[in-house]
């Protein structure tokens, strides 16, 4: 599904390049639950961005599923990301002045679906995440976790073929966190791809693989490729 | 007591953001700037008392006709005669019959002046004193009493040097040598300004000629009593004066104003609606200004939970954001002050010469107070709303933030966004007002007054009281005159006329169609008469419509002819053919004349005006004494001017010449009124866009740095550039749809209360009322489009790490 070759990115300053991912070489099967980890600072939601189209300042190559990302246009890279990518954040990342409902229904809306359908899908989505009683709800009237679930519900509501998970358990204490890697699990089981940043080992043994990132370089975990 | 340490901290905030002290003060010194000039113009114009001792008791008093459209027609002499023996609400009275004479004496050449024959009740009602002399005696306001003339200040410093005696001091005035009695104070007007010369009326009670409806009538009302118990009275004298003279007042009854209504008629309701579309913009530049509050106010949400965590009551807080809007309000209200002393002086130098009392607007005490009023109360509308927002933080929500960019919330957003639409609601009235009224005038400029005033240049040659006064001579002398204006080079035509189009309704007569079947016996109807001389319709471009013009045998031994007007043909000989037909004509004598030929409407007055029946008589026949020179050039004007001159000076040096203009000018004076209005509403319209486009710009783009995080999030879910440009610019333009929405209500409502200012154009037009919100939408959507621009731009990974 993924391949990085020597994906880099710094930033230009006073003395040189300072130097945020050096040669990325990873490789992502779909399918996969795989866990990026390592300390503050090491790269970690910058890899994140940069495999959900986010980021485009950056140098090297990479794959995925078949297009070559590294030779498209912003405008066509947010189209991949629309068309297979779901995010959820750390800090929920909903919209303050949209109801449960409205922020289920914006990643629709962005892919054009017709609006009766989209009524059908969050419905349908707020039935499987039993949040339907929260529907007219504001985030601010929910609690964490059911923030994060509604974030997570939303990451998928558009059927992303990956899902990409920025510390989703990092600000919800260890029941609420605990069901929502279980959400993870069962995404991933239906063979929804995930890749997750987290500090916590608990949640990385949810997945199938983990990713060591160190000040910017790969120390293990890439598959085939390894840290130059 | 903490007021002063209040406005020094708010100073201090102030000037650490100067951009946004800047943007404040601007809107509000314009908003106030346009308000103060234009109040200073009310003020001076519709509110300063006259300077007539009890001025509030003063009264116009007129006839009206309802059924002729006469609302304010001059009095019959035998009706001021009988409302003064009969009225007891009314004290006193004087009557005045405003004519243009030659008068001559002192210093300088004869000269045309305006004179006032006035009754000897007249100055001691009013309550004036003279500067040096007296007024007339009851003797001297009698027929044939001693010749005695008051001057004006001007009059006496131009021709006599300002003497201090006026003993031996005559004035020749239509031919009689006068003695002057008395000097009136420097600037003394009663309806005419400019006036140079009192004599005594001398009604003679009985003379025919008091059915003739000609004077201006003033009235003082007893003490203790009200305007309407004058109508109540004056209206039961109407009904005996019907009575007990039925061929005079069939259908006439008297119409009473204040004299200062009566001064104001025609500005009032102009000068009102200026106001009014001032103090929208003020309301907007207030609004304005609550909005930049409200948005700093978020920025400053951690501040003032300290201030609270510290120990602030909610009162301080918002005493403390009031004293910065006060201060603001100040600053705004002594800009506009400057600006609106700059805008009132260009107004009283450019505005319509027919305003009266305009010139006495300007920088006073009392303009200086209204902007102080209007700062302190505009401070204390726009501070209100953001300090008991401000005020009202949630300590632990705001604290908890810590460093991050917290959002306002909904009720602050929504708060923005119902200020701005009020804005766009209010810019929507200020703009369809100017629109009507920039289309009236275009539809005044290029509507046809009956004649063509191109290269038509006018002059006046008042007979009255010279040499060729003399009826036999009038006649002689004007063929001469317009014989050799004729022959000179560069003249095409040329004619001449006791009344110009566009300048006054002049003479008028009662009529009858001779073996018609007239309305009434006793109920003549009324036309405006005028005497024209040579080539007159042809220099003036009035066409002929039927029959024949006048030639030189039209004299006083021919047959007496007219022509008439369209109108009067049209009203009295409908579907027939009036060549041939016989008038009789009733002015101070009885003349029956038949019509020789149908010429075109001229608008005698103005343009709104409606069309009268018109009857013009020749010269020959009808010899004038106030004629008016009119003058068709093949090239231009100017050169002629002193080859007319000269050829009336070779005939008479001692002939005054008088009121030299093109007859443009006099088209231009006509629309003067409604091009000052149309200037003046179209610079608030103006001022309404920029307030307007500032407020959307405002409100949209600081919604779009508040929001940044949001947009990124949505990026982040797949939104293209070109969603969240759509998503910005759908806020501008819901905030443009409803402000627009009900703007257009509010226009609906409030433009007919301009009604009688509009030429050609219905309050409801259709094509203003959809031109002006389309203008609006433009601007409110360019002006939503710069920060979309900055929301397509922003980048969602660097959107997310600022959360």
């Amino acid at each position: 599904m993924i391949t990085l070759r020597n994906v880099e990115k710094f930033y230009e300053g006073g003395y040189g390049r300072t130097y945020v991912l050096r040669r990325i070489n990873a490789q992502i099967a779909s399918g996969e639950f795989v866990t990026i980890m390592g300390p503050s600072g090491a790269g970690k939601s910058t890899l994140l961005s940069i495999l959900g189209m986010l980021d485009s300042a950056w140098t090297g190559e990479f794959e995925f599923l078949g297009h070559q990302v590294h030779r498209m246009k912003p405008k066509e890279r947010v189209e991949l990301n629309k068309k297979y990518i779901g995010f959820v954040f750390q800090s929920y990342h909903l919209i303050d002045n949209l109801t449960v409902y409205e922020n289920l229904d914006i990643p629709l809306s962005y892919r054009n679906v017709k609006s009766s359908e989209r009524a059908a899908i969050v419905c349908d989505a707020l039935d499987r995440f039993r949040i339907v009683g929260k529907r007219d709800l504001y985030p601010s009237q929910l609690s964490g976790g059911q923030q994060q679930l509604v974030a997570v519900a939303r990451a998928v509501i558009a059927n992303p073929k990956l899902i990409l998970a920025d510390e989703p358990t990092g600000n919800l204490h260890s029941s609420q966190g605990k069901e929502i890697m279980e959400l993870f699990k069962k995404l991933n089981d239906e063979g929804t791809t995930i890749i997750q940043v987290t500090h916590s080992e608990a949640n990385a043994a949810y997945g199938n693989r983990v990713i060591q990132l160190a000040d910017g370089w790969i120390l293990g975990g890439g598959d085939t490729a390894q840290a130059g | 007591m903490h007021l002063a340490g209040d406005l020094r901290y708010g100073a201090r905030q102030l000037a650490k953001r100067p951009g946004f002290t800047a943007i404040a003060l601007l809107a509000l010194a314009l908003g106030m700037g346009a308000t103060t000039a234009i109040f200073s113009v009310v003020d001076a114009v519709l509110l300063e008392p006259l300077p007539l001792p009890g001025s509030d008791r003063l009264l116009a008093m007129w006839e009206m006709d309802p059924a002729l459209h006469r609302d304010r027609n001059f009095v019959a002499p035998v009706n001021y005669l009988f409302w003064r023996q009969r009225s007891r609400t009314v004290e006193s009275m004087g009557a005045i019959h405003d004519v243009r004479a030659n008068i001559a004496g002192g210093a300088g050449e004869t000269e045309e002046a305006k004179v006032e024959r006035v009754s000897a009740s007249l100055f001691p009602m009013l309550g004036v004193r003279p500067v040096l002399g007296r007024f007339f005696t009851l003797e001297e306001d009698r027929p044939g009493g001693v010749a005695v003339a008051v001057i004006s200040h001007s009059l006496w410093q131009r021709r006599f040097g300002g003497r201090g005696s006026l003993a031996d001091l005559t004035l020749r005035v239509r031919g009689g040598i006068y003695s002057v009695a008395g000097v009136l104070p420097a600037g003394f007007s009663i309806l005419e300004p400019g006036v140079d010369v009192w004599i005594p009326l001398g009604l003679a009670p009985g003379d025919r000629a008091n059915n003739g409806r000609y004077l201006t009538v003033v009235g003082r009302m007893r003490a203790g009593a009200t305007l309407a118990r004058v109508r109540d009275e004056m209206a039961a004298l109407g009904e005996e004066s019907v009575r007990e003279l039925p061929a005079v007042n069939t259908g006439w009854r008297p119409s009473i104003y204040t004299l200062r209504d009566e001064l104001v008629f025609d500005v009032r309701r102009p000068l009102w609606v200026l106001l009014a579309a001032c103090g929208m913009l003020l309301a907007m530049s207030c609004v304005n200004v609550a909005n930049l509050l409200l948005v700093r106010g978020s920025g400053r949400r951690k501040e003032i939970a300290v201030r609270a965590a510290l120990g602030a009551p909610r009162s301080r807080l918002i005493g403390q954001l009031l004293a910065e809007s006060l201060l603001l309000a100040l600053g705004g209200g002594l800009l506009g002050l400057a600006l609106g002393a700059a805008a009132v002086a260009a107004v009283t130098r450019a505005g319509p010469v027919d305003v009266p009392r305009l010139a006495e607007a300007g920088f006073n005490i009392r303009m200086f107070g209204f902007a102080l009023a209007a700062s302190v109360v505009s401070g204390i509308v726009f501070g209100t709303v953001p300090a008991l927002y401000g005020s009202r933080s949630d300590l632990v929500t705001v604290l908890n933030e810590g460093g991050r960019a917290g959002t306002s919330g909904r009720v602050s957003r929504l708060l923005r966004q119902a200020l701005v639409v009020v804005e766009i609601a209010l810019a929507v009235v200020v703009l369809i007002g100017a629109g009507l009224l920039i289309r009236s005038f275009v539809r005044m400029r290029a509507a046809s007054p009956g004649f063509d005033p191109a290269g038509v240049l006018t002059l006046r040659v008042p007979l009255s009281g010279g040499r060729n006064d003399a009826p036999g001579r009038r006649i002689e002398f004007m063929t001469a005159v317009l014989d050799r204006i004729a022959a000179l080079p560069g003249v095409r035509s040329a004619g001449a006329v006791n009344g110009l189009p566009l300048d006054g309704l002049g003479a008028g007569a009662d009529f009858s169609v001779e073996g018609g079947s007239g309305p009434s016996p006793v109920r003549h109807p009324n036309a405006l008469i005028r005497s024209v001389a040579g080539d007159y319709f042809r220099a003036m471009g009035i066409p002929l419509l039927s029959g024949r013009a006048f030639t030189a045998a039209d004299n006083l031994s021919a047959k007496p002819v007219v022509l008439i007007n369209r109108t009067l043909a049209r009203a009295f000989f409908p579907g027939a053919e009036p060549i041939g037909r016989r008038l009789v004509v009733e002015s101070t004598t009885t003349r029956v004349v038949e019509i020789a030929g149908v010429v075109g409407d001229v608008k005698p007055e103005r343009f709104e005006g409606e069309d009268w029946p018109m009857i013009y008589s020749p010269n020959g026949q009808a010899p004038m004494s106030l004629a008016t020179l009119v003058i068709r050039a093949t090239g231009p004007l100017t050169p002629l001017v002193s080859a007319a001159a000269g050829e009336i000076r070779r005939l008479d040096p001692e002939q005054p010449i008088a009121g030299v203009r093109p007859m443009e000018a006099v088209v231009d004076r006509a629309v003067a009124g409604t091009r000052f209005n149309a200037v003046l509403l179209g610079v608030f319209a103006a001022i309404a866009f920029l307030l307007a486009s500032l407020g959307i710009y405002g409100v949209v783009s600081f919604d779009v740095s508040e929001r940044s995080s949001e947009i990124g999030i949505r990026m982040a879910l797949g939104a293209m550039p070109s969603d969240v440009l759509a998503m910005v610019m759908r806020q501008g333009a819901r905030m443009a749809a409803c402000g627009i929405a009900l703007g257009l209500a509010g226009a609906f409502a409030l433009t007919r209360l301009m009604a009688s200012m509009l030429y050609g154009v219905r309050p409801g037009d259709a094509w203003t009322f959809a031109m002006m919100p389309v203008l609006l939408a433009a601007v409110a959507l360019a002006a939503s489009y710069l920060p979309s621009r900055r929301a397509m731009t922003i980048a969602p990974v660097a959107a997310l790490r600022h959360e």
